[in-house]
């Protein structure tokens, strides 16, 4: 055996390829192990968290990708800071999206105040672009999705807006949602009902002819 | 999978709603997955419930080397940040921030008071080389003068603070050039 055949076999395992240190623990394991230091565990969060995180983020913030970067950034860096108050009893998911949900909401605060001054300016953009915008609700292209709901969810409160995004599209359920926004179920209900019926009475104002079956419904209730 | 019945799905939805549940009608996950890669379908589920289209708003779309990179970066961020927490530099940063927008909002007041009293600053108290809060404090105790008059040389040279004594008003402002405003 020659000296580079010597360094090669010294580089390789002696047994089959080792599984990841933390493959198969728990989202709970991972943070529980943190709360002991273990900074291999905070790297494995972040590799699992990462895009779920991400795409939370940018829904709430209308789909800005760098803005939801910085965002899901100080999130991971809150969740270590916090480490040690995190309960074995919480839900994982549950803790770190409140965690990341109530950054967003902050950061859009911010950015409210930052765009009050381009009000004027933003709304002779958007009375262009709606001229030009893609008539057909089914056939608009994501950012023009992501344009329209930043528009129609101006009318909903934080909480109605972010209620919505967790519910209907990122699917979780009442009591998650609850826990997340730090709320009762009803509330969440509430806001649920009201978020919705808000945005589909834009919507049928805007698409008409898409309002047929939900509209029929709404009259015959 | 074929098209689903969106209008009998969304009823069913709508109902259980109406009857404050959770649940969503049988099969709802699977029609909504079909939803999001079928194009076919995807008007008669908008009209059925145009808050559909919602599911498509837009995410990052990330590759398998893609993700890769994005989390690669985002630990050594988070990596940064916990050094620099480590090293107790973000919190000065902060506090460093903090007199950045001072010593800004300094030579604004400075310079509309000048031109507003037809007074320059040196006909109140100037100090020189001083930007933490003791120095100010420091500062403080000095009697206004027709002269300026140095109180102590601090490590910042070129920073100066500035006393000005009105009506019921005291100001204090901190300029320092170094500073990036």
């Amino acid at each position: 055996m020659n000296m580079l055949e010597l360094v090669y076999s010294n580089r390789q395992p002696a047994s089959a390829p080792q599984r990841a240190p933390w493959a198969e623990a728990t989202d709970r394991d991972l943070l529980m192990a943190m709360r002991e230091g273990d900074e291999s565990a905070l790297n494995e969060l972040i590799n699992r968290k990462t895009k779920p995180l991400l795409h939370l983020c940018q829904r709430i913030l209308g789909g800005d990708l760098e803005e939801a970067r910085d965002i899901v950034q100080v999130t991971f860096f809150k969740i270590w800071e916090n480490r040690q108050k995190f309960d074995a009893k919480w839900a994982p998911n549950t803790w770190m999206y409140r965690i990341a949900s109530n950054l967003a909401i902050d950061h859009l605060r911010s950015r409210k105040t930052r765009e009050r001054s381009q009000e004027p300016v933003r709304q002779h953009l958007l009375h262009i672009a709606d001229g030009r915008a893609q008539r057909d609700l089914s056939r608009m292209q994501q950012t023009e999705l992501g344009t329209l709901f930043r528009e129609l969810s101006a009318n909903l409160s934080e909480k109605q807006k972010l209620v919505f995004l967790l519910h209907e599209i990122e699917g979780m359920s009442s009591p998650e949602v609850a826990k997340i926004i730090d709320s009762r179920e009803s509330t969440v209900r509430n806001h649920l009902f009201i978020a919705r019926r808000i945005l589909r009475e834009e919507l049928r104002r805007r698409f008409p002819e898409y309002a047929g079956a939900f509209a029929k419904r709404e009259d015959e209730k | 999978m074929s098209c689903p019945d969106w209008n009998r799905l969304a009823v069913l939805r709508d109902q259980l709603r109406d009857q404050l549940r959770d649940n969503e009608p049988e099969g709802w996950a699977l029609a909504l997955e079909h939803l999001d890669d079928c194009q076919r379908c995807r008007p008669e589920a908008l009209k059925a419930d145009p808050l559909l289209a919602f599911r498509r708003l837009p995410v990052a779309e990330l590759t398998a080397a893609a993700e890769r990179s994005e989390v690669e970066s985002m630990r050594l961020a988070v990596a940064a940040m916990r050094n620099a927490r480590n090293a107790g530099r973000l919190e000065p940063h902060h506090r460093f921030a903090g007199w950045r927008r001072w010593a800004a909002a300094a030579v604004l007041a400075l310079a509309s008071l000048a031109v507003g009293r037809g007074r320059t600053p040196s006909t109140t108290t100037a100090l020189t080389a001083a930007v933490m809060p003791p120095a100010v404090q420091h500062a403080a105790a000095v009697p206004a003068s027709a002269e300026p008059a140095a109180i102590e040389g601090l490590n910042r040279p070129g920073a100066r603070v500035y006393h000005m004594d009105g009506e019921g008003l005291s100001v204090f402002m901190i300029v320092d050039e170094s500073l990036d405003v």
